[in-house]
């Protein structure tokens, strides 16, 4: 025997489903997590823990910042230090191309300096792949934008 | 049918329309006149801002309010009491100062900033909130979330009845959003078929003002002079005083424990589906803040590292919403929070005057940011960039 709060229950199901159902040809689902989108997720965390498992050991990362290719643990570093000054930093996909042994990630990057002062910026991210794990990432953007700070400073 | 009663009720069909061109009649009297003259005058027109303020129990005035303002842009803020002066003035609170800061800075007069914060509001309540926001025409949403707004269990006192305000519409929004898993947990037949009448009948939904119209202009003035009376016809009134932040007696060496905010539940699904809702209603006219904490005592606010792991759900769910994004938690002095009320050396997240002031001048660039993605402003109608 159902119960009557278990029967209102059900009917909210029902008309929430059938509205569901009714949005359903135009239903916006959440990011799928592909490897583009996690590696982003990782980055916004704040948190080299979760940086490190996306990369192979012999991983190598390039960026226009980086005087020379970085490997996972100098990688982890760098992160928690940029992490520390751009408290807010956060990554958003305009779009991610998903190819067998690439994924090129355009993205929008909002970050305030601790000056108070909002830095965005616009670039591209390069991931190589050997199946799950990312072998190489090549960052790309203007990175001119930080002469100001290094100026300042 | 006898001659008799048939005389008496005439022809059913015909007696039945005249009911319902009655009731229509009425209807159209309650959504236009009765509203300009009696609940506009009340509770919208002698205020600096458009605010709830019957304590979120008495919403169909808010957001009608809100519904009939169709020039320029407009800006609500949701939140809590750490975005409302609480007891403080209008012109005090966050969503006006950003609004004042936004006008000059812009050098704009059609932007209006709305305050849709409640007292208390949960992330389920601050999630339904901004669907109807949407609905009913805000061009930017502005939440500033806080931790606190997350609890495994919620206080029964500071849930808001939006949950029985949301239109079919509304309804079909959140579950376009991805919602209905959401909905089908977290709303009752009850609320969603109340909503659904609410929206669609005037007379319903200002009931409570239609009862405080016919006792001051016809029934008052009858029993004054039976005091026992009065009091027992008298309806309540709607303007609700200003209630504290919820506040439960600590079982944890913290203010907020991993076992009350950690972990994601439905307050917290409900800032993943704000986002959702966002990313396809309103792209870059969301913008999301995390409150400002006082420095002073921090280390006694969270269990360790439970902060930590709310903003980083925050920047996920930003970064992957494409929400306009601040963190403010670090971003004030102990100078700039509220004596402490309930105790203790410092309030933690509530801003006195001064505090709020400098919070709205950060926030006036985010803001002015997802403005920008507002364009074409017309009479009316407000035309977005798709992004």
């Amino acid at each position: 025997m159902i119960g009557r709060q278990e029967l209102w229950k059900r009917l909210a199901g029902a008309i929430a489903l059938s509205a569901a159902v009714l949005g359903s040809s135009c239903s916006s689902a959440p990011p799928e997590s592909s490897l583009g989108q996690r590696w982003l997720d990782a980055l916004n965390s704040h948190d080299a823990a979760q940086v490190a498992p996306l990369l192979a050991t012999d991983a190598v990362y390039r960026d226009p910042t980086a005087q020379e290719p970085l490997g996972v643990a100098a990688l982890s570093a760098r992160l928690t230090r940029e992490w520390t000054q751009w408290k807010d930093r956060v990554y958003t996909a305009i779009r991610i191309v998903d190819a067998p042994d690439t994924v090129v990630i355009e993205w929008h990057l909002q970050q305030t300096h601790p000056t108070g002062k909002a830095v965005p910026l616009d670039g591209v991210t390069i991931l190589d792949r050997d199946g799950t794990r990312i072998r190489a990432v090549r960052d790309y953007y203007n990175a001119g934008v930080y002469l100001q700070f290094l100026r300042s400073q | 049918m006898s001659s008799w009663r048939r005389t008496l009720l005439g022809n059913p069909v015909a007696t039945l329309l005249k009911v319902l061109v009655v009731l229509a009649a009425l209807d159209w009297w309650v959504r236009g006149p009765f509203v300009d003259s009696y609940v506009a005058a009340r509770y919208v027109k002698p205020f600096a801002i458009l605010h709830d303020r019957t304590g979120g129990r008495d919403l169909p005035i808010f957001f009608g309010a809100l519904a009939r303002r169709s020039t320029g842009v407009r800006i609500a803020f949701v939140g809590d009491s750490t975005m409302n002066a609480v007891d403080g003035l209008d012109t005090t609170n966050i969503p006006y100062l950003t609004g004042e800061e936004l006008r000059a800075r812009l050098g704009r007069n059609d932007l209006e900033a709305i305050d849709a914060s409640e007292i208390g509001l949960y992330g389920g309540d601050a999630l339904l909130f901004i669907d109807k926001l949407l609905g009913a025409g805000a061009d930017v949403v502005v939440y500033g979330a806080s931790l606190r707004a997350l609890p495994r269990y919620p206080v029964t006192q500071y849930v808001s009845r939006i949950g029985s305000e949301l239109s079919p519409a509304d309804v079909l929004r959140l579950a376009r959003a991805g919602g209905s898993t959401w909905l089908i947990d977290n709303l009752t037949a009850e609320q969603v078929l109340s909503g659904a009448v609410r929206s669609s009948w005037a007379t319903y939904a200002y009931r409570s003002s239609l009862r405080s119209w016919l006792w001051e202009g016809a029934a008052q003035p009858l029993v004054q002079q039976w005091p026992a009376l009065q009091a027992a016809l008298q309806p309540a009134p709607l303007q609700q005083p200003v209630a504290v932040a919820p506040r439960l007696p600590k079982a944890h060496a913290y203010e907020w424990s991993r076992d009350d905010y950690g972990g994601l539940n439905a307050n917290g699904r409900a800032l993943e589906l704000i986002g959702q809702l966002c990313r396809r209603y309103a792209p870059g006219r969301c913008v999301l803040y995390a409150g400002p904490v006082n420095p002073l005592g921090r280390e006694a606010l969270a269990d360790p590292g439970l902060y930590e792991e709310y903003l980083a759900f925050l920047r996920v769910l930003a970064g992957r919403s494409g929400l306009i994004w601040r963190d403010y938690s670090d971003t004030m002095t102990p100078a700039d929070f509220r004596p402490p009320r309930y105790g203790g050396l410092r309030d933690p997240i509530h801003l006195n005057e001064a505090g709020r002031a400098k919070l709205a001048q950060l926030l006036a660039q985010p803001v002015a940011e997802a403005i920008g993605n507002v364009t074409a402003v017309g009479t009316g109608t407000t035309k977005r960039r798709a992004q």
